[in-house]
């Protein structure tokens, strides 16, 4: 049921009547059929509050879930990045694994040594490759309100210190958790030097997500396209935005 | 300028026109809900209706009142009014709860070195002489008796009698199952015995090696004695008195702990000022800070009233409470660190993370800095 709108001169219910923007004011106006009093017809301050609201509640959730992306992926790069390197710094006892294996059990099927010694670096290698070209895309597809020039040394800003973070959170883990939990010869390469390596490998990083650029703007693409009928129905909303009531 | 904003008219022209009257009453303007009361009641010239021009924005409102939906409105307002009220007040009250529980850990967390130190004390002032004493009377006893039987020095087990004795040392299993039953049971019994035994002699053994632990029992009596200043100056002062690596990790954790906490709280009430936000601050650790000088209080009394404690419970009292007040004095200072940057840090994530359109339901962070809010362009 809609609200009712009374004509303020002869009495006359306005509820039916459409609401045009005078271009005088800029206000929905109503004008009376019977005695063409012009009257305002306006939301209702419960309605425009709601509607605020409703706003707000959209800008928080939209800041937590672009703040809750951007950190995640950020941690999950700096980590597989720490991974990567560690595994990529020495891979000769995966190769003498490889070997060893092959030469105790001959009958062995290669493929299947191969992918059990080297299984691990190999899924940690495409994870980081996987996880840089995502952090590219998400980048060009929701900073696009920044220059380009700004989104890309943020984003290094970010890598490095989500790195120095890390390796400062290894040092606590050292000191607090027995060895036994930890694997103490990762352990050993990222307090000796793992420092460098992998702060050099987050320049390695930034290049790749790179690659996530044309992936980014080709999910906006795909986004638009599959938006283009809502777009549609937002034109036809805009057209009318003259006739409100 | 455009053409319908030329064929706007004037708003001085259109004061000059029919004057109806003037607003003696609130009345808020539909754009920057400046308060309208005192201004001219005009007839507009175009439809002829009764508008005021609001003076700060110049919007045209008109004197139309809006119809009202009913009572749910306002009762909806209220609910979650209160709400709103309920969830702010859990919110208060998890952060005394918070922080009085962290405050119980760094006292508790951070003494282990000191009350080992007070252990060590104990025992060289005690416990040392005492067992020097026994083992001098234990001496003395077994020279005196020297010449009496010299295979007596340790207690025989239950095996050793019944190998001595010649009425048991003969049972053997001979088939009657009565006797064998009875065989059975003398075993099993010189075997639990000789287990107690040897448990025994272990326990004495341990008691003889005195060992500085966190959990000695310490005699009250020569606590007492003791001047709890220069026990903690000969541990080498405060500082190297607590476990530091234990203390530098919590008050890490701790000070971005109650940055975060300082920043929602400076952002949930964003109608407060600066100074009233340190207020706040002082006003959530007041609780906390009340809670621990009562206990430290109650724990003096105890201390002095009992026979017995452990070595951590002493330095609890007189080493924790320094920790404790450290903490808070810490925690105050990043809440309010975290009070002070908490808005300025969100509009700034703001800024990075959302697009200028959705800044704008967001414009209150602006208005309540006294900044000019964020453009949709």
């Amino acid at each position: 049921m809609r609200i009712s709108h009374v004509c303020l001169q002869c009495g006359e219910d306005l509820t039916r009547c459409r609401a045009l923007l005078d271009s005088h004011y800029a206000l929905p106006i109503v004008t009376c059929p019977k005695c063409g009093y012009a009257v305002v017809r306006r939301r209702h301050p419960v309605i425009e509050r709601l509607n605020s609201g409703v706003g707000v509640a959209g800008a928080i959730v939209a800041l937590l879930v672009q703040a809750v992306l951007f950190a995640g992926v950020v941690a999950a790069l700096v980590v597989l990045n720490t991974a990567v390197t560690y595994f990529g710094s020495d891979t000769s006892p995966f190769v003498d694994a490889f070997r060893s294996t092959m030469r105790r059990i001959p009958d062995a099927n290669p493929r299947e040594v191969f992918w059990r010694v080297w299984g691990e670096p190999i899924s940690v290698a495409l994870g980081w490759f996987a996880v840089a070209v995502l952090g590219g895309a998400l980048l060009t597809m929701t900073m696009r309100h920044h220059a380009s020039h700004r989104r890309w040394l943020g984003w290094g800003v970010a890598l490095f210190a989500g790195q120095g973070l890390l390796l400062l959170l290894v040092q606590a883990i050292e000191r607090t958790v027995p060895s036994d939990l930890t694997r103490p010869d990762f352990m050993t390469f990222v307090l000796e030097r793992g420092a460098v390596l992998t702060l050099s490998m987050i320049l390695v990083a930034i290049v790749v997500s790179t690659i996530g650029i044309p992936v980014g703007w080709g999910l906006l693409k795909l986004v638009g396209l599959s938006g283009r009928g809502f777009r549609r129905i937002r034109r036809r909303a805009y057209r009318n935005r003259r006739r409100i009531g | 300028m455009t053409e319908s904003e030329a064929s706007r008219p004037d708003p001085m022209s259109m004061s000059d026109r029919e004057r109806l009257g003037m607003l003696q009453s609130d009345r808020a303007c539909i754009k920057c809900a400046y308060n309208l009361i005192g201004q001219d009641i005009i007839r507009e010239p175009h439809y002829r209706m009764a508008v005021i021009r609001c003076p700060e924005c110049g919007t045209v409102t008109t004197m139309q009142e809006y119809p009202l939906l009913g009572q749910w409105a306002n009762r909806w307002a209220i609910a979650l009014g209160v709400l709103w009220a309920i969830m702010l007040l859990a919110f208060f009250g998890g952060t005394i709860a918070a922080s009085t529980a962290i405050g119980f850990g760094m006292r508790e967390g951070t003494i282990e070195t000191f009350a080992t130190h007070i252990s060590q004390r104990y025992i060289d002032d005690v416990l040392q002489p005492q067992r020097v004493a026994a083992e001098a009377a234990a001496a003395e006893a077994a020279a005196e008796a020297e010449g009496g039987d010299a295979s007596s020095g340790a207690s025989p087990t239950i095996a050793d009698i019944l190998t001595d004795s010649p009425g048991l040392a003969d049972v053997t299993f001979t088939g009657d199952p009565a006797h064998d039953e009875l065989v059975n049971l003398v075993i099993n019994l010189s075997t639990q015995v000789d287990t107690i035994r040897l448990r025994q002699r272990a326990r004495n053994q341990g008691q003889q090696t005195l060992r500085a632990t966190p959990w000695l029992d310490i005699d009250g009596g020569w606590w007492r004695t003791q001047d709890p200043a220069s026990l903690v100056a000969s541990a080498g002062g405060w500082w190297r008195a607590i476990d530091k690596a234990t203390f530098l990790w919590s008050m890490l954790a701790i000070a971005f702990l109650s940055v975060v906490w300082g920043m929602l709280w400076s952002n949930l009430l964003i109608h407060l000022s600066r100074p009233w936000l340190i207020l706040v601050a002082c006003l959530l650790l007041a609780p906390a800070i009340v809670i621990h000088c009562t206990v430290q209080v109650q724990e003096v009394e105890s201390l002095s009233l009992w026979t017995q404690t452990y070595a951590r419970r002493i330095a609890a009292v007189h080493l924790g409470f320094t920790t404790v007040k450290v903490y808070f004095a810490s925690f105050v200072v990043m809440l309010s660190i975290g009070m002070f940057t908490g808005r300025p840090l969100l509009r700034g994530l703001i800024r990075v993370f959302l697009p200028p359109r959705l800044r704008v339901p967001l414009a209150g962070l602006w208005l309540a800095a006294g900044k000019p809010p964020p453009r949709r362009r």
